[in-house]
């Protein structure tokens, strides 16, 4: 079976092994019994795959997968039961929904999105797992000299291949015009609105924009004389302040904020996530301004009733880096800049875990700068995916200018795309599969994939994508 | 220090192809000094060999056993070494063979190194076996609520009281019995409806029935549900809050009225099986109200059935067509039955045995095509059909007095409500949707159980059936002290995920993604906590782990399979 021109030494196995680090997760319901079947046949493959067995392909988080790579390996496979036929009910579904946004993300910074295999229902059989398992080992040992595992392991060992883009290029902190742009008073029906909560006592605080001798900082208002001095700008992450604010103001706390469109959703966001459980927070809302939308790729400023795709407003320099052919060694070089600064964590509205995966060493290993990309940047994207609101406050925060919205505005336009999901508006997510009264989350269920018995261990290799299994 | 291995040759087969001599050595080489001893038993899944390897493991906290994969002869070797005495400790299972040995057997250099790095992999996940740190499981109130008062949910109370779970039962109309008050006599032996009311009727003690009240809402707490019943009393609307630990929903079906079908309602003569039911029944009881039954009928089967309304046959028609026709020729033996119909379906021998009888009888019966129903004869009363025969195409008129639709059951109206309140499935015609194929009573949420018409038109006497094993599974449920140990030996004792609140940030995605509806998150935090309360239902929780790989901090934790343990299996495997 062992091809004597193949036998290359690689360090991903140790010295003895031939062959791509390749690591399997299988649920050990179907892929796991599919994969002891198959040894019970006696079926020879391959010995560079490792399997780890979990209780379910849904329990395979993103990160781990991340991790994986960022150790060294280069393809992975999650394979899990047939869709609809999950011993945890939806849990392959869910799986599904969430590696394959992982899919997304690789593809959008340029790692080939081949090296993730996500099967459901092609491993319940040996056989089925064995033609699997070999055109996967196939596939992954004829990619393997592709460029893109540099940024998956982040090496860093080519420094700076791609020279086309400048540092610094994709820094969004507007120079803001005082006189044109942001530091206009707050809307007159907005103040009236904010006023007569604060009269009626249905708030006790405003938190909005205030002009002030060093700047435009936020305040907290609490009589209605007071909000003539609010500003609409510069733009600034309001929905943050307004949570570490809430969090100190007990419990029954009352309390509005007058703010941008985006940190509105950013809001919704934060009920949905439990954050004021016990206080009451209301919200008004201005709209930004077309050149205030076209700076941040905002599709959804708040000018227009119907909501839009995230892709409506994609800016050329986004599209750029997620499109170019060449956009590993792109985001290669962006990612040499990071320098850890949790400024992107900590500036993002979405963010308010008590403990973060960015300070666990088991994801980003400490010592490293500048940190590896995938578990790094992606690692944040993906938790935050569908929670995300594009309000851009990561980017804006970015010292080293590194364009996260672009990551961000990719995972957003794929959930829009592939379930109409909008993040602040109230929906279910669609990366978790819970039931409704409908059915499960997340669009029509898939019909039951075909079934054909595929005895053929050497037939054409299996596509990636479930859908197009069926 | 790392657990000790056990290495069963399986008979020499498994030693022959991977010499554990050589994987010491490559163990030694990996982990130095620290590298556990393998110590080679001959079988494991025989009592000789378990009994033999106990003295070689010591005084270890942990165990690693190499052979067969788990699903060959690993459960049984587990349960041996158990057996014989083996402490309850943390077991990992590495499955050498049909995982390495059998199918790289052309490459032994490659097998093992592959089965040294399989038992790091192994011994990785093992060291970070997680201790328990919760408080004990929360107790599961020990009631099941029974929705429904019919034939199902009465053989459901009467199962899971009869096994000493608390049972309340919940029925919207003034008296159980469901549709059986309805109907006088039922198939297939016509016996009398009243008589099996009373038999069921007779229930156990510790079932408390609450007639008339509807539930208003339905909710998972911690300790199971929380429902709110409310009921119309003289004095008012007055409500009632209780918790239980389980609940079947045994709501039935209600049948469809041919309304906007031949005539009826406006046409003398045409009514529905229910209604000749009720003639039936009067004719029994009085004589003189023979005179009020048809000597010359019509049965026309599919109404308001297979059409693009009611997509589906509710199998239950056909019987009770027959069985009104039996009844009709036992009190007007002259009578002249003639069944209309797309197909007469009777599934089982005892349905088809009904069919044979009402052939026997005498009924007759016409295959119609869909295509072309039967044209009503006669102005304000019904004087017969003209139909087209499906077989000759020939166009004929019948005459008749009574022209009887029979309609299929439909969900009940409050079943799309208290489906959502439950987060249970309905299928495309309505019908609540239990695990088919698998557990076809059983819901994706861990105590809700389904039985009878809610989930598909049925018998009384299937109902029952269903009825009783609904009760008995959420009996089981709610004793259910063991979990299911098949998974001890791959990841370790099943044990539920837990959600550690220091690191909880209280985002609720481990409630949106677990399956099993086992996350449950307070609706307010309780005064002086920073947050509110999440937490697992340990009796819902199947360790399935969805919450901890949605889990952005962490909190959510499986202690016997944590994402520790995998980021550090990977992190052997790919060393």
């Amino acid at each position: 079976m062992k091809d004597a021109k193949d036998a290359v030494v690689h360090p991903g196995h140790g010295e003895s092994a031939a062959g791509p680090a390749i690591l399997f997760f299988a649920c050990r319901w179907c892929a796991m019994l599919g994969a002891e079947r198959a040894g019970r046949d006696r079926i020879a493959l391959d010995p560079c795959f490792r399997i780890i067995p979990v209780e379910c392909a849904g329990a395979v988080p993103q990160d781990i997968v991340l991790r994986a790579f960022a150790e060294g390996a280069e393809g992975i496979a999650v394979l899990g039961c047939h869709l609809g036929g999950c011993h945890h009910n939806q849990g392959n579904r869910a799986a599904h929904a969430r590696l394959s946004l992982l899919h997304a993300a690789l593809e959008s910074v340029g790692i080939r999105p081949e090296r993730l295999l996500l099967s459901f229902g092609t491993a319940h059989e040996g056989h089925q797992f064995a033609a699997l398992c070999r055109d996967f080992v196939r596939q992954i040992r004829e990619m393997k000299d592709s460029g893109d595992l540099d940024l998956l392991r982040g090496t860093f060992s080519s420094v700076a291949r791609y020279s086309g883009q400048s540092s610094g290029q994709f820094c969004w902190m507007t120079d803001f015009n005082p006189a044109e742009n942001g530091r206009k008073p707050l809307p007159p029906e907005l103040v009236e609105e904010a006023g007569r909560l604060l009269a009626t006592g249905q708030a006790q605080y405003v938190l909005a924009l205030k002009e002030s001798e060093c700047g435009v900082v936020p305040e907290v208002f609490s009589s209605p004389e007071d909000l003539a001095q609010a500003v609409q700008g510069p733009k600034y992450p309001l929905a943050k302040t307004f949570w570490r604010f809430m969090r100190a103001m007990p419990q029954g706390t009352k309390a509005a904020l007058a703010c941008r469109h985006c940190d509105w959703r950013a809001l919704e966001e934060q009920k949905n996530m439990n954050q004021y459980e016990g206080q009451e927070v209301l919200c008004l809302t201005f709209p930004c301004d077309a050149r205030q939308a076209h700076d941040c790729s905002c599709a959804n400023p708040g000018l227009h009733a119907e909501k839009k795709s995230p892709a409506d407003a994609l800016s050329p320099d986004l599209l750029r880096t997620l499109s170019d052919p060449n956009r590993a060694d792109v985001w290669l070089s962006h990612m040499q800049r990071c320098i850890k600064c949790f400024g992107c964590r900590n500036a993002c509205p979405i963010c308010v875990c008590p403990t973060c995966r960015l300070e666990d060493e088991i994801f980003v290993p400490p010592g490293i700068l500048p940190p590896p990309p995938l578990p790094w940047h992606l690692c944040r994207a993906l938790h935050v995916a569908d929670r995300c609101v594009g309000c851009g406050a990561c980017q804006d925060a970015c010292p080293a200018g590194i364009p996260l919205l672009a990551i961000h505005n990719a995972l957003a336009r794929r959930l829009h795309a592939e379930d109409g999901y909008l993040s602040g508006y109230k929906q279910l997510s669609p990366l978790n599969a819970p039931m409704t009264a409908e059915g499960p989350c997340g669009g029509p269920p898939p019909s039951w994939p075909n079934f054909t018995g595929r005895n053929d261990v050497s037939a054409p290799p299996t596509s990636s994508k479930p859908e197009e299994q069926r | 220090m790392h657990s000790p291995i056990l290495f069963c040759s399986c008979c020499g087969v498994l030693a022959d192809m991977l010499n554990p001599v050589r994987l010491q050595e490559k163990l030694v080489e990996a982990l130095g000094q620290n590298a556990p001893a393998i110590h080679v038993v001959p079988r494991l899944c025989h009592d000789d060999g378990a009994k033999e390897c106990l003295g070689k493991i010591g005084d270890a906290g942990s165990l690693l056993v190499a052979g067969c994969s788990f699903s060959a002869r690993g459960r049984e070797a587990v349960r041996r070494l158990r057996n014989a005495g083996l402490p309850d400790m943390p077991l990992e299972w590495v499955d050498l063979r049909e995982g390495c040995a059998f199918i790289h057997r052309d490459d032994p250099a490659a097998a093992l190194h592959k089965a040294e790095s399989l038992l790091r992999m192994g011994l990785a996940g093992l060291a970070r076996r997680q201790p328990r740190t919760a408080s004990p499981p929360m107790p599961q109130e020990r009631r099941v609520l029974v929705l429904g008062g019919g034939p199902a949910g009465l053989a459901a109370a009467k199962a899971a009281a009869g096994s000493g779970i608390p049972v309340t039962l919940v029925e919207k109309r003034p008296k159980i019995g469901g549709m059986l008050p309805m109907l006088r006599r039922l198939f297939p032996d016509l016996s009398l409806s009243s008589d099996l009311l009373d038999e069921l009727g007779k229930l156990p003690a510790n079932v408390a029935v609450n007639a008339g009240a509807a539930v208003v809402g339905l909710h998972p707490a911690l300790e199971g549900f929380e429902i709110t019943l409310g009921r119309t009393t003289p004095a008012g609307r007055e409500t009632e809050t209780i918790r239980v630990g389980a609940v079947i929903l045994a709501v039935g079906a209600v049948p469809v009225l041919p309304k906007g079908y031949y005539g009826y309602g406006e046409v003398k003569g045409v009514s529905s099986q229910m209604e000749l039911e009720t003639l039936l029944a009067k004719a029994e009881k009085n004589p003189e109200a023979v005179a009020e039954l048809p000597g010359k009928a019509l049965f026309l089967q599919c109404v308001a059935a297979r059409d693009d309304a009611n997509p589906y046959c509710s199998a239950i028609c056909c019987p009770s067509a027959l069985k009104n026709g039996l009844r009709l020729l036992e009190l007007v033996p002259e009578a002249e039955i003639t069944v209309l119909h797309r197909n007469i379906v009777t599934p089982g021998v005892v349905l088809e045995n009904l069919y044979r009888r009402a052939t026997a009888k005498g009924m007759r019966f016409r295959s119609l095509d869909p295509g072309s129903p039967p044209e009503i004869l006669g102005g304000e009363t019904f004087t017969g059909v003209r139909i087209k025969d499906a077989m000759t195409g020939a166009s004929e008129e019948l005459s008749a007095d009574m022209f009887v639709c029979s309609t299929p059951l439909k969900p009940a109206p409050d079943v799309a409500a208290l489906a959502g309140m439950l987060g249970v499935r309905r299928d495309d015609m309505g019908f609540l949707c239990g695990e088919e194929p698998v557990h076809p009573l059983e819901t994706p949420i861990s105590g809700v159980f389904l039985c009878g018409s809610a989930r598909w038109p049925c018998t009384a006497a299937q109902a029952m059936e269903e009825g009783a094993a609904a009760g008995l599974l959420a009996a089981s449920f709610l004793s259910r002290k063991n979990r299911d140990p098949s998974f001890v030996a791959v990841s370790g004792d099943i044990v539920p995920a837990e959600i550690r609140p220091e690191y909880c940030s209280c985002c609720g995605r481990c409630r949106d993604a677990c399956p099993h509806g086992a996350c449950v998150v307070a609706d307010v935090r309780p005064p002086d906590a920073e947050r509110p309360a999440v937490s697992v239902l340990p009796e819902r929780c199947r360790s399935c782990g969805n919450c901890a790989a949605v889990c952005p901090t962490g909190a959510a934790l499986l202690p016997a399979a944590s994402v520790a343990g995998m980021a550090a299996r990977v992190k052997e495997a790919l060393r």
